[in-house]
Parts: structure tokens; sequence; C-alpha cells
């Protein structure tokens, strides 16, 4: 029997990474115990290793909360865990729709941050009750009085709609649990009309296959029934289906307005996309819910293996990876320089840094990364148009009529003392200011719309230097523009090094190469000949050096005649040279590659 | 037509270790301690007592003795004496072997060479390094440029008829000129034989450590390649090997031509018959059973070995005979990659390595595929 929907409360938390979601979470589910004090360990939500070190949370789960309110009746509080990074912001919209009302989180001590806020921004729209709560009163820091102003300023509330709480001490928690019953909607589905429920996340697991978290908005789903994917297709039975305590806890159906999971054999995630709309395949809705749409690749780069004999394991780990993330796509690529790898989209430079870890951590593999790249859009001469992930596969400029680069919305946040510095490197990144907005005297918030290309490299980490770590950054994409750029190619001994040619503004070609050029010289060992190292613009060379040919090994001396250490010493000279990448007739070792490639180096120009 | 250089080699030899030093040089990584006169007797009885042990292993009488170090000319000459006749009643030795001792400029004097001549010694070795002043203070050398001439000339008043000079380029601080003039005040003293070695850094000493925490440049390899050439146009003696000059030394030789040697000693390294083995090297744990002092050994299979002739070969100036290469190595040795890179000549049968060959002579071996 479905739980009435008037006793039902669907919410989510929106909070910055470090501003104890978590906590909050897991002292919610021990105030109502819906997790027994042996299970609760820290930060119960979270279940991946990875989550949990990197203190976010990149799957959203939910938990079923039975609690007893002070009008004496028991309510059904689902609370729905949201994503909390810039890489995953359509997951966290799905997540929002999944709910009726949020707990807008904020420190205490830091205030409200830029990625908050754009999920706040999402959740106003999503039509939530937003309830606001000032976290971590128990700090030395805090100054709950001022974040309180600044929270009314950004979404007018007033004083006494703000909960003081502490999720170390659990103080304030009873009030916020109150706080969502009386105001957090109930769900307002229609419980008889056809089945609707919205797929907020999913997860592979190797022996159930594709678990799907699902919020049942309309009609019921039942076990042993048969379900369809509107979007994809897919049409499944239901295996099993159950509410979660965070445990999963089978049940025989779930109705309007509940929150659970649901097993059905698929295999991949793909089949059940977030956002999709779950129906009844014998009884289908007339129109799935809104909002779904694929989750685009915005980042690419070539993964390589360090060890060529690697490719074949470097496969199966990104087949491995991909039923668990609908978001990952690649296709195989060959690089002269690089051997046999892929090229991988991702949606984000974070998603693009959990994947290289996962492939290195979970199967042991040792890869060589490409700087990473956007996806450019051709417009040719010849009226056709293309798109590159590639930047080697750029063609000719004589061919091309114009490019367009992707651009993103960013926001940024931060105290009023950097704005300076903030705009400096904007600038330096062609961003254009679209607004600046005061939240408090002290803190505000900065609009910019920049090239997507511009804030994968080191954005990030520039700005958290500049600003001391105060300012937080959010940016959506935002369609592409034309752009004038150009393909930087660098060349060993006159041979194109295809790893890395990039595309670039034409302004900053001549700073790119130089860069480039620089650090080879540096990097590369010196050869049997002289190597020239090159930039070039077409057959225009940029910027060049020369690595001077080798004069002298290491002579070592027979010393009491001992051979066998010189021998040694050649055996491991014979295999370090194995490990070498032949570069037309250049050997690059392996860790000068590697050097070459990391990202957040590139100096900003004077 | 002066015969090859590998001739000269006698087929056997003994290596005799000193591992004490009065101070520890700064670059030195070889088996040395701290330690004067009164370590080394004791030692020296050690060094009879696994002579004894080992005697069987000798095919046939010694044609060196080689006195290595470490500091040897800390022995007294009496001592040495009384050192050498014991262990040439132990051990056969040939009656004009070459005998060899190191010898640091500032221990010696007209006397003790006097002593260390009738002892039997022939040949001596005096560890020089520079002449210029302050490269020997970097490289933590205790005697003066001063002392190094006089000790040349004091081995030719105790009647030494073959001196060497060891010499070391790339020192911090030596300046080309410095490098210069070291190379004409030994060409000045007309010594026999120059040993040049370029300076390396190895772990495990204060260089190395000072390198590697960034408070000393490590030689720059132009610099060295620089010296080293100045050291080829400058000698006027025979360039028969690698870092060697002059009348060759029958002891290093046999190294070169994979001969056999009895290592005695802390830490020394033996070779007989394609079973290469070293002592334990710290003399305190040597000394307690120097009978049983062998602490590893490696067998080298026939292509390891030939491999490893082919290395050693390449050294000799004279060069590879390549009749005698494809023999041992059961293949025609491909030449093509060394010579086309310059590395290397064909002087009648014999491969014969440039001198850039000789500067890269690493890069030749992993060419020719004897690594």
């Amino acid at each position: 029997m479905p739980t009435d929907q008037r006793l039902q409360r669907d919410f989510c938390i929106v909070a910055h990474v470090d501003h104890g979601k978590s906590t909050l979470a897991d002292r919610l589910l021990e105030v109502t115990h819906a997790v027994d004090d042996r299970q609760m360990r820290a930060q119960y939500l979270d279940t991946m290793d990875l989550e949990r070190e990197r203190g976010i949370t990149i799957k959203a789960a939910a938990a079923r909360i039975n609690y007893e309110a002070k009008d004496g009746k028991t309510y059904v509080l689902n609370l729905i865990d949201t994503p909390g990074h810039v890489d995953f912001s359509y997951e966290v919209s799905r997540a929002l729709n999944a709910c009726d009302g949020a707990v807008l989180l904020v420190d205490a001590s830091q205030g409200i941050e830029a990625q908050t806020l754009a999920n706040l921004h999402l959740a106003i729209e999503a039509d939530l009750q937003i309830i606001p709560v000032i976290n971590k009163i128990d700090l030395p820091a805090a100054q709950p009085e001022k974040i309180a102003n600044e929270l009314k300023q950004v979404i007018g509330c007033t004083d006494d709609e703000i909960i003081f709480v502490s999720g170390k001490t659990g103080e304030g928690v009873t009030e916020l649990l109150e706080a969502i019953v009386e105001k957090v909607p109930p769900p307002s589905g229609d419980p008889l009309g056809p089945t609707r429920a919205l797929i907020f996340d999913s997860m592979y697991d190797s022996y159930r296959g594709v678990i799907t978290y699902v919020r049942v908005v309309d009609g019921e789903i039942h076990k042993g029934g048969r379900v369809r994917m509107m979007a994809t297709g897919a049409e499944h039975d239901v295996e099993e289906i159950g509410f979660l305590t965070p445990q999963p806890v089978p049940v025989d159906s779930l109705g309007a307005g509940e929150v659970g999971y649901l097993i059905t054999g698929i295999k991949n995630v793909r089949e059940a996309r977030v956002g999709d709309t779950v129906t009844d395949a014998r009884a289908r809705a007339p129109q799935a819910l809104p909002g779904y749409r694929d989750a685009k690749p915005m980042v690419f780069a070539g993964l390589y293996p360090a060890q060529g004999d690697d490719y074949p394991q470097l496969r199966d780990a990104l087949d491995r990876l991909q039923l668990n993330d609908a978001s990952l796509v690649f296709e195989p690529e060959t690089s002269k320089a690089l051997g046999f790898g892929f090229r991988c989209g991702f949606l984000g430079l974070l998603h693009m840094e959990i994947t290289q870890e996962r492939l290195e951590r979970e199967f042991s593999l040792e890869l060589v990364v490409t700087a990473p790249n956007v996806a450019y859009r051709l417009y040719m001469t010849d009226g056709t148009e293309s798109g590159v992930r590639n930047p080697s596969e750029m063609p000719d400029p004589s061919r091309l009529e114009r490019i367009e680069e992707p651009m993103v919305s960013a926001m940024v946040l931060s105290p009023t003392d950097y704005v300076g510095t903030i705009m400096d490197l904007c600038m330096t990144r062609r961003g254009v200011l679209d607004g600046m907005h005061y939240l408090s005297t002290d803190r505000v918030e900065l609009k910019y719309r920049l090239p997507l290309s511009e804030i994968i490299f080191d954005f990030f980490d520039q700005l958290k230097a500049r600003t001391r770590g105060y300012a937080s950054l959010d940016y959506e994409p935002v369609g592409y523009q034309a752009a004038d750029l150009v393909r930087v190619d660098i060349l060993l001994h006159g041979d194109t090094v295809d790893a890395f040619s990039a595309i670039v503004h034409r302004e900053k070609a001549q700073i790119y190469g130089r860069n480039m050029v620089d650090r080879l010289r540096k990097l590369i060992p010196r050869q049997m000949f002289d190597v020239p190292v090159q930039a070039a613009i077409g057959s225009r060379i940029i910027s060049r050096e020369t690595i001077k040919a080798k004069r002298k090994d290491v002579l070592s001396k027979c010393y009491g005649g001992d051979i066998t250490r010189k021998r040694k010493l050649l055996e491991k000279q014979k295999k370090g040279k194995r490990r070498m990448k032949q570069i037309g007739s250049v050997e690059v070792p392996q860790e000068a590659f590697i050097a070459a490639l990391q990202v957040g180096e590139i100096e900003e120009p004077e | 037509m002066v015969p090859h250089v590998a001739t000269l080699a006698p087929r056997q030899g003994i290596y005799v270790h000193v591992p004490y030093c009065l101070s520890v040089c700064p670059y030195c990584d070889f088996n040395v301690y701290v330690g004067g006169a009164s370590d080394v007797e004791p030692y020296l009885d050690a060094v009879l007592v696994e002579a004894r042990a080992r005697a069987g292993e000798m095919r046939e009488p010694s044609g060196t003795i080689f006195l290595g170090g470490g500091t040897p000319s800390l022995i007294a000459p009496a001592v040495l004496r009384g050192f050498l006749d014991e262990l040439r009643s132990i051990l056969p030795v040939q009656p004009d072997a070459e005998i060899t001792l190191e010898a640091n400029p500032e221990t010696v004097s007209v006397a003790s060479l006097r002593g260390y001549r009738a002892a039997g010694v022939n040949r001596l070795s005096l560890g020089v390094q520079s002449f210029a002043p302050h490269v020997l203070a970097a490289l933590g050398r205790a005697h003066t440029p001063a002392q190094a001439s006089a000790a040349v000339a004091s081995a030719r008043d105790a009647g030494f008829g073959n001196v060497s000079l060891d010499l070391i380029f790339g020192a911090p601080g030596e300046t080309r000129e410095d490098w210069s003039s070291t190379l004409e005040q030994a060409v000045a003293l007309d010594v026999d034989h120059v040993s040049c070695y370029g300076l390396t850094i190895e772990d495990g000493t204060a260089f190395g450590s000072a390198v590697a925490r960034g408070r000393m440049q490590p030689p720059d390899e132009d610099d060295l390649a620089s010296k080293y050439e100045a050291a080829c146009d400058a000698l006027p003696l025979r360039h028969y090997e690698i870092s060697n000059w002059g009348e060759p030394s029958r002891h290093n030789l046999i190294y070169w031509t994979q001969g056999d040697y009895l290592g005695l000693g802390a830490g020394a390294h033996s070779h007989r018959d394609g079973v290469r083995s070293w002592n334990r090297k710290l003399p305190r744990a040597y000394a307690a059973d120097p009978a049983a002092a062998r602490d590893g050994s490696e067998t080298l299979d026939d292509a390891g070995r030939a491999r490893e002739w082919l290395q050693l070969r390449l050294r000799l100036v004279d060069g590879v005979d390549l009749p005698e290469a494809a023999r041992r190595l059961g293949h025609e040795l491909a030449t093509n990659p060394v010579e086309r890179a310059g590395l290397a000549t064909r002087n009648g049968d014999a491969l014969v390595l440039t001198r850039r060959g000789i500067l890269l002579e690493n890069e030749v071996v992993l060419r020719l595929g004897a690594a």
C-alpha cells in the first residue's frame, strides 16, 4: 500500500562541497533512527571511496526517513542527495526536479558560494520551497548573523525563517525536521494516473546490473510489472523495487511521491538515462516528464596507455567505467607520438580527473593523458560543417571559413577585495563581463562570458591562488561563438608531434608556442644530433630552440676490476631506451612526454 | 706494426684492496673508510689468510700485483715488504711481474719510496688529480701541487722507472685554463703514464648529496667533453684506452681483456673464467673470516660473456677485431649504425672508435647491441 502523499515530503540539500551536507544528512538519519548506530559511519550517503576521499558526491543517492512530527503524525521524508560539482549540473537539476523542497545549507563561517548559488537558482527554477539553514554554528569562526544577512539578500527570506544548526552536535536538527514537514509541500502527482517516474540517478552493480533511482510522480510501479524508458524506448520487467533507508528495502510497489530504486536487468546505464521517464509499458503515459536531455561531453582528451601493451586493458577498463557513467564517451584514436589510445569526452575537468584516477587506481593502468581541449565547430569554405575533438584533426586554415568555440557563462563569488585580480584573470582568458552584483558589502557576484577552452586549463587553480581560496566558481554552457583560432603545431626535428598540437586564440599562439618549445628543450635529453624544436602555425615557424647534440656519456671507471657494475649500468640504459618514445629520429623519454603535457603551468603574459 | 695493446695483457693478475684513507674525498664512492697505519697492519694479515684459502683459484702464475685503495701508501715500507714476500710465497707470481702501488703525494718521501722499491714495487701510481690549488681543495685533497711534483721527483730518485699520474677533470670551480695547465704540468713531469677521468657524481658521496639538495651543480656535459678533448690533444703519450695514456698498465689490461684476477681484501672483485665474484665490503666483516670473504658472484653465459668482451674491447683504442667479434658473438657485428653516426671507423679488420665515439662510448655499446 503506497504511502499517502499528504504524509510525504521529498527534499534535497543544496550546499557547497565542504559546508557539511553529508554530516547533516548523517545527523538526520541518526535522529530518526533510519540507520542503526552500529551501521552508522561518517558520511553515509557517499558510497564510493573516491567520493569519501575527495569529499565530494559524484553519485546521488537517497534515504527514506520516518519522522514522528510534533503534530503526532508520522511522515515519510525522502532525502535526495545531489552531486555537488559544476561538471554535474544536469544531474543536479534532475535530482532537484525529483523534490518539492530544498534545504539551502550554508557554512556559518564561509557564507554562500558560487556553486550553491547556481544550484539555488536551479532549485528556484524547479519551483522548490527553499529552507535556509546556517550550519556549523558551533565553530569558533562562525558569523551566523553576517551569513544570515547574506541569505536574506539572496533569497529574500526573513530572520525567523532561517534555521541555525550544527551537524556536528545535532543542535537545531529537530527544528529543521519540523520545518521540512511544515514548509515543504507534499507531492502533487496523480496517484491514479498513468505511471510516470523520473530517473534522477543510476548506477551499475556487477551483481544486479543497473540500479535506477526514481521518484514516482504519477501512478505506481509494481514488482513484476513491465516498464518502458520513454526516451530510449528500452522495455524491461521490474525484477525488484524498493526504497532506501539508505539500505535497499524491497517492496511490492512504489506509489506517487515515493522515492526508491528499480532493478530491471538493464546492463548498461546508457539505457536508463538520468532525466528519462519510466512508464508502464502496457499503459504508457502520453507524455514524458519535462527536462530530459543527453549529457553532452564538453571536454576531450586523448588517453593512452603508458605501456603500449596495455591498450586492450585500457579498452576493457573504459568499457567497465562506461557501464556506470553514461556521460563518459570514447572512441579509438591513433597518435604518431603516443601510439594507440582513445579520445575521451567528459562533462568537465573534474569528471576527467576522476575518470583518470579511477582508471589508474581501480585498473592499475599507467596513463599518458594529452592536454584537454574542447570540441570546435568548423565551417568550411565549401559550405560544409564539421566538428573537431582532437586538435591534430583540424584542417588547413585555407579551407576554413570560420571556427566556433563553446562558450560558458561563469559565475564567480568572491570577497570584494579580489575583484580587480579576478577581472584581470578573466580578461587574459578572453572573458566579457556580463554583470556584477553585491551580495553584501563585502561579497560580490561576477558574471562572465568565457570560452570554455580558457577555463579548462588552470583557471580554477588561478582563481583560487589569486583570491587565497576565497572565490568560488560555477559555469554553464551557453552555445558557440566564432573566434580567431589557430592550430599551433610542435615540431621535433621537423616532425609534427600530434600529441602537442593545440587550438589556441591567435593572440596566444606565440605564448603557447614559446612555452611548449622552451619546456621541451628542457625536458628532452640531448640526442646524437642537433634537434630543432619548433612551434608553427601552418608552415610559419613562430618559435624555435635547438637541443644541442649530446657530446659525452658518463664514462665509468672499471675500478678495481668491478666490471659487473659497468655492465649493469649499460643494461639499465638499454632498458631506459626501450621505454623511449620514438618521434621520427628523436627519442623522447616517457617522463618528458608526461611533463610536457601537464596542464596548469602555462604562464600568463606579462 | 705495433701489436694490439690487448696482446700485452697477462692472463692472470692479483689485486689487493686497501680500504683505508686518512680522510674520505667528497667525490669518492670506492670502498674506503677512515683509517691509518694501525688499521692497515692487522688488515694485511687477514688478506694473507684469504690468499692462503684461495691459492687454488689461480690457474697460472700472476703477471701483476696491484695494491689499490684507499691509500695503500699508508703501509710502512717494511710492512709492505713483509706482506709482499709472504704473498709471493703463498701465490705463484712471475719474476718480472708488474707490481703497482697507489700512493697519495703527501704520504710519500724518497726514503719511503726507496723502501717500496726494495719491497718489489716497480710501478707507482700517484693520485695527483690536479695542479690547481683551488681544484685540489674542492676535491678535498690534502696535498699541494708542489707536493705532487716532488713526489714524482722522489719516485725517480728512488729508482721507479714506471710512474703514473691520476688526474680528474670537471671538478667544481675548475676552468678550462686550470685543466690545460694541469695537463701541461703533467707533461712537463715526463711521467710514463697518465689516467684522466671526468668527475662523476655518485650516490652516497658528499658531492652526491650536495647535488641532490641543489647545493652543487653537477659537472657540465660540454665542459667535460671539451676537457677530455684537451687531454687527447695535450698528452704526448700513447692513447691506448679511453681514459689512459702512456706505457700500458698491464694490470688494467687484464680487466679489459677479460683475463683472470684474484681480488683480495674487503670488497675486492675477482674474475675467473666467466665467473665474477666480490668480497664483503666492510673491513671488519671481512676480517672476521677472510677465508670465507666471498659475498656474491655471477656467472655469465657465453652470449653475455661475448657482449661483455665487446664492451670492454671498445675501450681499447686499438679497437675491436671484427673477425674475432663475429667468432665470439656467433654473428657478424652490424657496424653500420655506429659508422654512419660517425662514432667508429674501420681500420683494416678493426672497428675503432672515433674521438666522438670515445666520448659517447655507452651509445656505441648500445647501438652495437652489446649491452
